[in-house]
């Protein structure tokens, strides 16, 4: 059973209800407006019971679709999202969308048909120990047992899931469940007991703080994902502005710091920007805001920031000193600790780094203000020229690849949720399906969807769940016919050994957008303008931009094209690789 | 060798992924036992770990849904 405090003793009458009914209501109790799912045989009685449950199911192609739908849906609105699979192959296409959610500390609930309860362990037709192969990869799971037990698990789940650090729940139920019937309420009594994990709002170690500040003479601050997941933008925004100290910000913390601000600088990371990445090696003093020092981030664990004390802002205690000792931890949520911060600022000691603070930000802007000159690629040259036209609230949803780091560099998102990609776990595929989740959150928003040729075909289908709801997503495809960061990788550091990376027979992904009723056009690099771009360029992406309905648009260019910055694998950042030897 | 005691509320999974910390770092389990203890239950770990690893491990832990308490015993 769910470990709860005794409830009280509940004597209402409740209508009898089955099992699939009872998960319909409870999602409904949640706050759940849509889920994402694919039928099968061990789900067909929930389905059944979706007419009338107030619950809009959007029917993705593949279940991995739907679990990044969800993504989408729960990463541009801090909500839940739910996808609902059958059991077997349904439940284990679920698998990357939860260990993507995981990585990036998405909130999800994923809901599981199971075989009936008789059959368990059986080796049954469609059944797979899902609950057992979510194990590492979700916060927590429940295989229920019961339709005594629906309300209560689904509730936890929702808690679980939300609270805290966010990321995916699993719930696996057996076909007899959804079938059986029961008077039960809804919502579940479930209540939320502390644990071991459960850090509460310690008090704010200003005087610690203040010791640090004041001997700190090269200062910087790195926000992370944490920022957006605690909805603290506006608190961080207001803190830098009084803090004035340089800051720069992971790929998932893009939108969360202005990037007209003056003292911002930029993306930092394996292809950060050469002023961030040099700010971070050279720094005494490293204030790390919800970011949990990924390896992209840092480089060589082991020579990052090495002479910084830190100072890390975070949830999630598992995350403090996970691959460098720190000087002080400050735990909470940036929600609360943030202004505990900012109330503590006058009592503080600012530090004596103004020379060197001014040096910084000046050479961060020149070098965000870069077009790159004539050097500049016709990618990022076409993708400067496609953000410079999207609303201020727009949406990028990048996949994973060149395009994406690319996108990283040069998108200005205005808002914490307005880069949306698959940072920790890098899945291929995320893009289409979590765009269409991100149109059905935010129906007015211009969301963008940019992927590789390589990524795109990983989930195609879900061409088809954007056309049925005539989603206004607009898809752009940078084009390479090559798996292109893979093969940047064969390219510098094994003697251009383009081994299984070569994409030169993709099929015609206009006739293909064509084929599912969307709209589709191609683009290809024009060598004879000074640009590299079509002259034809701004109409085109005006019309892609304002289209009401779904849009497809192929980007082709070279293939010997990289991304720089770059910090090699297992390099320090200040072994970042500028441009081509 | 180190000693670890755990405690934690047994509810489905807790046990696994109290020891699947272990085992994602490709370590080997020398010892382990688990038993009820009162209103809650303990698993026993005896691990050959490094400094470094016994913080991460105690951290991992703690982050676990339905672990209550974490000992580490040289």
């Amino acid at each position: 059973m769910p470990n709860a405090s005794p409830a009280a003793v509940d004597t209402a009458v409740h209508p009898a209800r089955t099992g699939a009914a009872i998960v319909w209501a409870c999602l409904r109790a949640e706050g759940v407006d849509t889920v994402f799912g694919y039928p099968g045989g061990a789900v067909i009685p929930l389905y059944d019971a979706l007419e009338g449950s107030g619950i809009r199911h959007i029917l993705t192609r593949h279940e991995q679709g739907a679990a990044f739908a969800a993504e989408g849906y729960a990463r541009s609105t801090g909500r839940c999202g739910v996808a609902i699979a059958t059991s077997g192959p349904g439940a284990t296409n679920l698998l990357t969308g939860i260990a993507d959610a995981k990585m990036d500390s998405v909130p999800l609930v994923c809901i599981t048909g199971q075989v009936r309860t008789s059959l368990i362990g059986t080796d049954a037709f469609q059944e797979i120990d899902i609950f057992g192969a979510t194990l590492p990869m979700v916060k927590w799971g429940r295989l229920v047992r019961s339709i005594q037990e629906l309300p209560d698990v689904l509730r936890q789940a929702f808690h679980v899931a939300q609270s805290g650090r966010p990321g995916p729940v699993l719930i696996d139920i057996p076909v007899d469940v959804l079938k059986a019937s029961a008077e039960l309420p809804v919502p579940g009594q479930y209540q939320p007991v502390r644990t071991a994990h459960d850090i509460g709002t310690p008090a704010f170690p200003a005087e610690q703080l203040a010791a640090l500040l004041g001997s700190a003479r090269k200062p910087v601050v790195l926000v992370g994902a944490g920022v957006k997941l605690a909805g603290a933008q506006l608190e961080l925004r207001r803190l830098l502005d009084r803090l004035d100290l340089p800051a720069c910000s992971t790929v998932h913390g893009l939108g969360c710091i202005s990037s007209e601000a003056p003292y911002y600088l930029g993306m930092c990371g394996m292809h950060g920007t050469r002023t961030a990445n040099t700010v971070l090696h050279e720094t005494d003093l490293l204030l790390v805001l919800g970011a949990r020092l990924d390896d992209r981030v840092t480089g060589d664990p082991t020579r990052f920031a090495p002479d910084a004390r830190i100072v890390h802002f975070e949830v999630d205690p598992s995350q403090l000193e996970r691959v460098r000792a720190g000087a002080l931890a400050v735990m909470g949520n940036l929600a609360d600790t943030l202004p505990q911060f900012a109330a503590a600022l006058p009592e503080l000691p600012r530090p004596e780094c103004k020379p060197w603070r001014d040096a910084v930000c000046a050479a961060a802007r020149e070098e965000l203000g870069s077009d790159g000159g004539g050097t500049a690629l016709p990618a990022i040259r076409f993708l400067d020229e496609l953000f410079a036209m999207m609303p201020a609230e727009g949406v990028v949803v990048a996949d994973v690849g060149q395009h994406q780091m690319w996108a990283a560099q040069r998108y200005r998102a205005n808002n914490p949720r307005g880069f949306i990609t698959s940072g920790g776990l890098g899945a291929m595929g995320f893009a289409l399906p979590a765009a269409l989740g991100v149109q059905l959150a935010r129906p007015e928003a211009c969301v963008v969807c940019i992927s590789g040729d390589g990524g795109f075909q990983m989930n195609i289908q879900e061409l088809a769940t954007i056309k049925r709801f005539n989603l206004p997503v607009k898809i752009l495809i940078v084009d390479n016919k090559f798996l292109g960061m893979v093969r940047q990788w064969q390219q510098l550091f094994y003697d251009r050994n383009y081994a299984e990376t070569d994409l030169s027979d993709n099929p015609d992904f206009v006739a293909i957008g064509a084929a599912y009723g969307i709209e589709s056009e191609r683009l290809a690099v024009d060598p004879a303008t000074a640009t590299g771009l079509p002259t034809r360029t701004g109409s085109v992406l005006r019309r892609f931009l304002d289209a009401t309905t779904p849009q497809l648009l192929v980007f082709e260019c070279p293939p010997e094209a990289n991304v720089f910055p770059m910090v090699p694998s297992g390099a320090a950042l200040s072994e970042m690789l500028l441009e081509e030897a | 060798m180190h000693r670890f005691l755990i405690d934690y509320r047994n509810s489905q999974g807790t046990l696994m992924r109290i020891l699947t910390a272990v085992s994602r770092r490709g370590m080997d389990f020398e010892e382990v036992a688990a038993l009820p203890r009162g209103d809650r239950h303990q698993v026993r770990l005896v691990l050959d770990t490094h400094p470094k690893q016994i913080a991460q491990l105690c951290r991992d832990w703690r982050a676990t849904v339905d672990v209550l308490e974490v000992r580490h015993e040289a």
